[in-house]
């Protein structure tokens, strides 16, 4: 979803709540955690732990704070400068309390810049599939990602080949709730 | 607790958005900030003689605060929302410092240069930027305060306006008890109190404003 898109599913949403519409709040609410949970994931990506935590401290930041958004202003935007405060903060405490050895400005100065595709992959695909029951990520796994057959992954795990193939659907149809998409 | 079931809380009772936030914390603080220092010089230094009401100097005084008192509460208003521009008033209040200088210069190059240390000087010269400073820190607790309740992103800048806002309330107050006539003095003294507390706040806005 690109930054024009999520405004544009966000901003009717979002002048609803305003006005006290709960199921529009709500509604708004999950597509930004959603947004948020991909914008700290792949800058969190050394410390998958963080990513949830962080999405929900932002999340409620988000509600008390909401009084803080200028209508004249695309609320894409305010959500973008709190997540990015939040992100910050985080390291500064982070720095803090642990005594990393990099320095903030070190932090910032890569702060803007984006991680290849290529490499995020993995890591998203790896806290997608951590969100499936175990049964749906072990089929998906052994068949859809190491490649083997239904009879191979079925000898291997003793599970029968239609039970996998099952599993396999609803997990992959999960994984496509998850992601947002339509089946 | 998982995200859902943190949503599902967040919205049940949420009701519409609180409007004008900023407005709503900030006022009472400026306004409390403001009978604290006035009360606090009156005590200590006593009321200006009677004559100074009538005195142009005391009413530049108060209105050089109070412009900037507006300037630096939409400053600080607009810092405290995440992504807004902060463009506008802080050439509005750079313009009222400016314009200020400018009174204080016109009205230094009048006097006779026999005249001009005295005037540039005044009497309390040593102390007045310093006693702006002591009588802005009830105000820049508070302004402390409603800061933290908005949502600033930029903290070294908000802490800066917030220095400059409870800078402005001080002198407000000091204004009360200054018998200073010198718009030059104003200019210089004043705005360096005022300034000194900009610089106090942003040092002290990384810790203190974090939300």
């Amino acid at each position: 979803m690109s930054k024009d898109d999520f405004e544009a599913e966000l901003a009717p949403l979002w002048s609803r709540a305003r006005r006290g519409d709960e199921a529009a709040y709500r509604a708004a609410l999950t597509i930004i955690a959603m947004r948020l949970r991909r914008y700290y994931a792949r800058r969190l990506a050394s410390r998958p732990d963080a990513t949830e935590d962080l999405v929900q401290e932002t999340l409620l930041a988000l509600h008390l704070k909401r009084g803080t958004h200028d209508p004249a202003l695309p609320v894409s935007n305010w959500v973008h400068a709190i997540a990015r405060y939040k992100l910050v903060d985080l390291w500064r405490s982070h720095g803090r309390h642990e005594a990393l050895h990099e320095s903030l400005d070190q932090f910032t100065k890569n702060l803007p810049a984006r991680e290849p595709e290529a490499l995020t992959m993995p890591r998203d695909m790896q806290l997608l599939l951590g969100k499936l029951p175990d049964a749906q990520r072990a089929a998906i796994k052994l068949i859809k990602l190491e490649g083997l057959t239904a009879s191979e992954a079925s000898r291997r795990t003793g599970v029968s080949v239609s039970a996998l193939k099952v599993q396999v659907h609803r997990g992959l149809r999960r994984l496509s709730d998850l992601v947002g998409r339509p089946t | 607790m998982r995200t859902d079931d943190l949503i599902a809380r967040l919205v049940v009772g949420a009701g519409p958005a609180s409007r004008a936030m900023a407005a709503r914390r900030l006022v009472p603080v400026i306004a409390l900030g403001f009978v604290a220092s006035a009360a606090l010089a009156i005590a200590t230094m006593g009321l200006v003689p009677e004559p100074m009401w009538s005195h142009q100097a005391l009413w530049t005084k108060l209105g050089y605060a109070a412009a900037l008192v507006g300037a630096c509460a939409w400053l600080a208003a607009r810092l405290a929302r995440p992504a807004a521009s902060a463009v506008r008033p802080l050439l509005a209040t750079g313009l009222i410092v400016v314009t200020m200088a400018a009174v204080g210069v016109a009205a230094l190059v009048e006097k006779e240069s026999s005249a001009r240390a005295g005037y540039l000087l005044g009497a309390s010269a040593a102390h007045c930027p310093w006693v702006i400073v002591v009588l802005s820190v009830p105000a820049f607790v508070g302004i402390t305060w409603a800061l933290r309740g908005l949502a600033p992103t930029r903290l070294r800048l908000t802490g800066f306006a917030a220095g400059l806002l409870a800078g402005a309330v001080g002198a407000a107050g000091y204004a009360l008890v200054c018998d200073e006539v010198s718009l030059t003095f104003i200019a210089l003294w004043y705005s360096l109190g005022i300034a000194l507390t900009g610089v106090a706040g942003s040092l002290l806005g990384g810790r203190l404003l974090r939300w």
